[in-house]
């Protein structure tokens, strides 16, 4: 991990009529590293990723991806600057194989590829995540985990500069969950930076180098895990005011 | 993807070579029948070219059949044939252009209340321009085609939309549309525009009906607006490609072979309950026939392999 | 000339206002999509044209035993005819467009049992075509009626979805299935009443129509479409934006009629239509995209 900012969120605001989901949050994303985008449900984590996946508009503020204004433009253009993500509720296209989902990844993106070489990238990355023998099945029929780890798969064919991971870990039992943490941990070695949502706190202690705490919408703590989860403003914002002896 | 066999092309070019000796065959009647029925056949497949992966249902097929019919009526006496269909593409692209700027960037449901009342405003329209503009409503179409070059034109034009199709589905924007059709979302964030690879693909379609109306046109001798944008026509053809199945490119065609007999029964035996008798037909499909008749044999098959699969693994488990 | 196409337009519009609503609360409660409104009320009105012309019945006596019945046949369309695509549908989208093609067939149905039983010609009767003076302008009895109609059913049902339980459990269901659900509001329950609503109310405009607007038994398609453009303008599920466009329209309406030309209705209205869909397509009273 190097200590240079790969993605800078400035002030971000986004709010649905009355309802303000993200207030003027701001942080840096080094690259190389895992951030973890923590908080109690509702506090506007998802849409911070729909922001900046490019899913929604901030109405105030910028998001910044290597120089590049990202923040305002649509979803396939901030795909094609490096930006791909996995899905809270799994989107995959249950008609087609597991191979053809992973080459959705890579025949729209930055660097298409089609035909016999988009299938035999697709292959790889497919083998990233331990699904090669599956290749020729409906997506359909994929067990949980595996449309799980094939939606990663189809993130990482697009090779993107930032992975957003949105609750990627959520419903896996422990054995599964040892194998996810491990599948992440291998992909930031291979140099993708990656923002997680998440609420599992054991794969936030062992893979995030760095924390951002949201609550009700506004960045509330930011520090390694360790730091941020003993924070008391942290841990009241979870649990609830501590019970004053 | 992986299957690029070259059995469908060979099957349309041999059947296409085939069916083209026909007209030597069969009476002036019979060939009537074929005309009309190649002409259900084509503008259908168009329609389920666009309708089929985008799942945006389109109303209005007649709009861009008549305005190649119109075509015809208004330039036939000074353009050569072949501009003339040229003329009507590209007046079939430009509704389509117009229509899908405003509806395809939104959800389906407006695209398919705009061509609802679609028809019914370009013909009003017409008949205005007619009567202020040009002072005369109808217009007479002579023009020197023969029967048999209809015929021929047709089936020209459907094989090169069925060998196009296939083309398209195994192409990259094929395999977009499908990913657009499956779940747009998705597409986006992966790259795509979904807008722009639907408004495409609906201008290729209209184009391709408005020129079926075109090499129609001479068959009538008159046309004026209530003619040539009938909505019967739209209604038909959503009929036929619910009923062979939206989702295959063979499955409207099979439709039309089907329907257009029943059309033709309908229409001579029960005229004036043909519109009644048609909308009981639809409904029995919408119940049914959800896939069509090509969903219906695809499940059935795929029944069969899952029986026969878990037979064999029946058997692996026992021995 | 002004004031002529004024009055005539909002006579007019009174009555697509009040078609308008009615579709609204069907599609804006139950997310299905009606193609066949219109011919509910063109049915009405070939109902009254034959109670009139044969047994001299007032039309508007008609009305008390034709909205009802028309309440419950739209009720029983949507029970017996609809609820099952519900049962097999995978998503909302598919439901929508099943409900779509579902009644379109029904439109077809409709309309082939009319042109059976009447015929395709222009059909009308004389009722109450009595000249009534209104600021100036000379109109007939039936239209002025027909409008005060539309305005008092109009408010009676704004009232009723603003006022009542039931009203309000219409609008939850509306503006969220799943959070009424959760409230205890039974969603079929209420989204079979507010087909029968729609239905009942396009009877009723058809009642009020046919007294003074010749008729054929095709007309269904062009009430239905103006009805739908009208709902998407002002914001699916929005009764009193329905009201409002409704009235906007018949007032376009009349006045393209009275200083471009009759045969320019439609297309304007498309080009009204087109250009709403391009700069604000939830609807001008709609709510925001998510």
């Amino acid at each position: 991990m190097s200590n240079e900012i790969i993605m800078k969120v400035s002030g971000v605001t986004r709010a649905f009529g009355g309802l303000v989901a993200v207030s003027d949050v701001s942080f840096s994303l080094k690259r190389g590293s895992i951030l973890g985008l923590i908080g109690p449900n509702g506090s506007g984590k998802t849409t911070m990723m729909n922001l900046i996946s490019g899913a929604l508009k901030p109405d105030s503020g910028t998001i910044n991806l290597d120089g590049t204004v990202i923040s305002g433009r649509v979803a396939n253009e901030v795909a094609r600057l490096g930006v791909a993500r996995t899905f809270q509720l799994v989107r995959l296209i249950d008609e087609m194989t597991v191979l053809e989902n992973v080459v959705v990844g890579l025949a729209f993106g930055p660097d298409p590829v089609w035909g016999a070489e988009a299938e035999r990238r697709g292959r790889h990355f497919l083998g990233l995540v331990g699904l090669e023998r599956l290749a020729n099945l409906e997506a359909s029929k994929l067990t949980y985990i595996d449309q799980k780890r094939l939606e990663l798969a189809r993130a990482l064919a697009l090779r993107p500069k930032v992975l957003l991971l949105d609750e990627w870990l959520a419903g896996l039992n422990a054995t599964e969950l040892k194998e996810g943490i491990s599948i992440i941990s291998s992909i930031r070695d291979l140099g993708t930076t990656i923002i997680m949502v998440e609420h599992v706190m054991s794969a936030i202690h062992s893979l995030c180098d760095q924390c951002v705490v949201m609550n009700a919408g506004r960045k509330i703590a930011e520090g390694t895990p360790a730091t941020v989860l003993t924070d008391p403003v942290v841990v009241e914002a979870y649990l609830g005011e501590p019970v004053h002896a | 993807m992986t299957k690029q066999s070259a059995f469908p092309y060979v099957a349309v070019i041999v059947a296409t070579a085939l069916l083209a000796l026909l007209p030597y065959v069969i009476g002036s009647f019979g060939l009537s029948f074929a005309i009309a029925t190649l002409n259900f056949a084509v503008v259908a497949t168009a329609w389920g070219m666009f309708c089929g992966p985008t799942r945006y249902i389109s109303l209005a097929s007649v709009v861009f059949f008549g305005a190649g019919s119109y075509t015809v009526a208004v330039l036939g006496d000074y353009v050569s044939w072949p501009l003339l269909l040229l003329i009507a593409a590209f007046v079939g692209a430009a509704i389509a252009l117009i229509v899908g700027l405003a509806t395809l960037r939104l959800e389906g449901i407006y695209f398919v209340i705009f061509t609802f009342g679609l028809s019914e405003m370009i013909r009003q329209l017409a008949t205005w321009y007619e009567f202020n503009i040009t002072e005369s409503v109808g217009r007479y179409v002579f023009l020197d085609i023969t029967q048999e070059q209809i015929y021929w034109q047709l089936l020209v034009l459907l094989a090169l939309l069925l060998i196009g199709g296939t083309v398209l589905a195994r192409s990259r924007l094929g395999f977009a549309l499908r990913v657009i059709g499956g779940d747009e979302m998705v597409a986006r964030h992966f790259g795509l525009n979904p807008t722009i690879a639907k408004l495409c693909l609906f201008m290729l379609s209209s184009m391709v009906i408005a020129v079926a109306g075109a090499i129609m046109a001479p068959r009538w001798t008159y046309i004026d607006p209530a003619i040539a944008f009938n909505p019967t026509l739209s209604f038909q053809v959503v009929i036929m490609a619910l009923l062979g199945g939206m989702h295959r490119i063979y499955g409207p065609l099979l439709g039309a072979l089907l329907m257009s007999a029943l059309f033709e029964a309908l229409g001579s035996q029960f005229p004036h309950a043909f519109a009644l008798l048609l909308g009981l037909v639809f409904i029995v499909i919408v119940y049914l026939l959800p896939n069509g008749i090509v969903g219906r044999v695809e499940q059935a098959l795929a029944r069969v392999r899952n029986g026969r699969a878990d037979a064999s693994a029946l058997v692996e488990q026992r021995s | 000339m002004f004031l002529n196409a004024l009055l005539t337009g909002l006579t007019l519009g009174g009555v697509y206002a009040l078609v308008a609503m009615g579709l609204t609360i069907q599609y804006g409660v139950s997310r299905m999509m009606n193609l066949a409104y219109g011919e509910f009320l063109i049915a009405a009105a070939f109902v009254v044209f034959v109670m009139f012309t044969n047994f001299g019945i007032s039309p508007y006596l008609l009305a008390i035993v034709v909205v009802p019945v028309a309440f419950v046949i739209s009720w029983l369309v949507y029970r017996f005819m609809l609820t099952p695509l519900a049962r097999r549908a995978r998503s909302a989208v598919a439901l929508e467009l099943d409900s779509l093609l579902l009644t379109f067939g029904l439109l077809f149905v409709i309309m082939g049992a009319m042109l059976l039983i009447f015929g395709g010609n222009f059909t009308s009767y004389s009722y109450l075509s009595i000249p009534v003076r209104v600021f100036d302008v000379t109109l007939s009895a039936n239209r002025v009626i027909s409008f005060a109609a539309a305005v008092i059913v109009g408010i009676a049902a704004y009232f009723l979805l603003m006022r009542t339980r039931v009203g309000t459990a219409l609008r939850a269901v509306a503006v969220d299935p799943v959070g009424a659900q959760l409230v205890g509001i039974d969603t079929r329950w209420a989204a079979g009443i507010a087909f029968g609503i729609g239905g009942a109310i396009a009877a009723l405009g058809g009642t009020l129509v046919s007294t003074y607007l010749t008729f054929t038994a095709e007309m269904g398609v062009s009430f239905t479409m103006k009805a739908l453009i009208v709902v998407i303008m002002a914001g699916v599920g929005h009764a009193p934006g329905a009201l409002v466009a409704g009235l906007a329209l018949g007032i376009v309406e009349a006045f393209v009629a009275a200083y471009l030309d009759p045969g320019l209705t439609v297309a304007v209205l498309y080009a009204v239509f087109l250009a709403t869909l391009i700069v604000r397509p939830t609807g001008i009273f709609g709510r925001v995209a998510r």
